[in-house]
């Protein structure tokens, strides 16, 4: 598991109040029944993180965080960040 | 040589706040009786509990009006050179809404004009005044941001229909010096024509004079993305702006970001990084009221104690167009009225 997969669970823990035992990188957003703005919010967030642009969209079918990572690093996020 | 001190850069500095919501308050519950949704999707979603929607016949020159009135009798004067009005609901197409408030409120002939950026008029209007005052064309300048968005919204529409509210909220800003309380200490303007689709009413403009299909006529916005880049450009222009001016983010005691959300506001605080609860909110209790939203907000944060003399305290504004805009000040000791 990458360590920018631990940081985005331990992020969306903190920020969504999502349960940790709830969420690993590999849960699917949609078993999370979140609603419709936390995508944005994720997104909002990955953007001032990582400084690249993504849309809520994109990481809806990205599904889950693992899917996440690996949309950041295709749109520029070197793999050993 | 004989030094001789620079004397202190001339600023608007701000010296009356004066706020009008008109009385009919409508709340979630009433909004869920004909729409469908419901008091916990709204709140959960925006934060917003209720709104103020004025009664047919009440226009947005009346509620700027009595939000002027007020923020004259705040500052204790009664002429100004100049009158500044933010709207994106003005009384008509044509002509401006800003001389007859002006006129009604007995300020003679002063130039008075309006401004439109939508949820970013009131930054963009202070900085008009300011500009004005700066450039010594005006001594003393009302700035007032005044909205009906309750005339704009289409009743069939969920997500806007809850949103907005009317209102108005007006300023008085006068000549001094850039170093005492209140003196707005420097602005950031920007816009993004690029998206102008994301929020528009399509219809009643040049582009589209009428249409055949009623939707045109009212409001629309694509909420996500403007969730989005509400967050990142208001917290954008905030950043460059305190980098200008020189204040640390951790020095800012107050955000009062525009009301549109809970949750922008609270994703902006994010953004900046500064604690959530110096996030000034008033939107639970007046929704979102566009050009009125940072005056509102700074009256209800004066009354609450959360805005007192000596902080400092950064606005930001985002809205249709895009546009956007900050600026910041260390609160003078003024009254609200």
């Amino acid at each position: 598991m990458s360590a920018i997969a631990n940081h985005i669970v331990d992020l969306m823990v903190e920020k969504f109040e999502i349960p940790a035992e709830s969420l690993d990188p590999a849960t699917p957003f949609e078993s999370l029944e979140l609603d419709s703005l936390v995508l944005v919010e994720l997104a909002v967030l990955l953007q001032k993180l990582y400084g690249i642009a993504v849309d809520d969209w994109e990481i809806e079918a990205a599904a889950t965080i693992d899917g996440t990572v690996e949309l950041l690093h295709t749109k520029g996020l070197p793999v050993a960040a | 040589m004989s030094t001789i001190p620079p004397s202190p850069r001339r600023a608007a500095v701000l010296k009356g706040l004066g706020t009008y919501l008109p009385p009919r308050v409508v709340s979630n519950e009433e909004l869920s009786g004909r729409l469908d949704t419901s008091d916990e999707w709204i709140r959960t979603r925006t934060g917003i509990r209720q709104r103020y929607w004025v009664d047919p016949g009440t226009a947005t020159g009346d509620l700027a009006f009595e939000a002027g009135a007020r923020a004259l009798k705040a500052a204790g004067v009664d002429s100004v050179d100049a009158v500044v009005l933010a709207t994106s609901t003005p009384d008509h197409p044509c002509p401006a809404t800003a001389p007859a408030v002006a006129a009604r409120l007995g300020l003679g002939t002063v130039p008075a004009f309006d401004i439109a950026a939508v949820c970013a008029g009131f930054v963009y209007a202070a900085a008009s005044a300011a500009s004005l005052i700066v450039a010594g064309l005006a001594e003393r300048v009302l700035v007032i941001g005044a909205e009906t968005y309750s005339g704009i919204l289409n009743p069939a529409d969920r997500t806007t229909s809850v949103i907005f509210g009317d209102g108005a909220g007006a300023i008085v800003l006068e000549a001094g010096s850039a170093e005492e309380p209140g003196a707005l200490l420097g602005f950031d303007l920007g816009s993004d024509g690029e998206r102008h689709d994301l929020i528009t009413i399509p219809a009643g403009g040049s582009r589209m004079r009428t249409s055949e299909d009623p939707a045109d006529q009212y409001f629309t916005m694509q909420g996500k993305p403007v969730f989005a880049h509400a967050v990142t450009r208001m917290g954008e222009s905030s950043a460059a702006l305190l980098e200008r001016i020189g204040w640390p983010t951790e020095s800012v005691d107050r955000v009062v970001g525009h009301q549109a959300n809970v949750r922008i506001l609270h994703a902006l605080a994010d953004f900046l990084g500064v604690e959530r609860a110096r996030a000034v909110v008033n939107l639970d209790r007046v929704g979102n009221t566009s050009a009125a939203s940072i005056p509102l907000a700074l009256a209800d944060a004066m009354l609450s104690g959360e805005v007192a003399p000596g902080d400092r305290v950064l606005l930001s504004a985002f809205g249709g167009g895009l546009a956007w805009g900050s600026t910041a000040l260390v609160w003078p000791d003024i009254t609200a009225a």
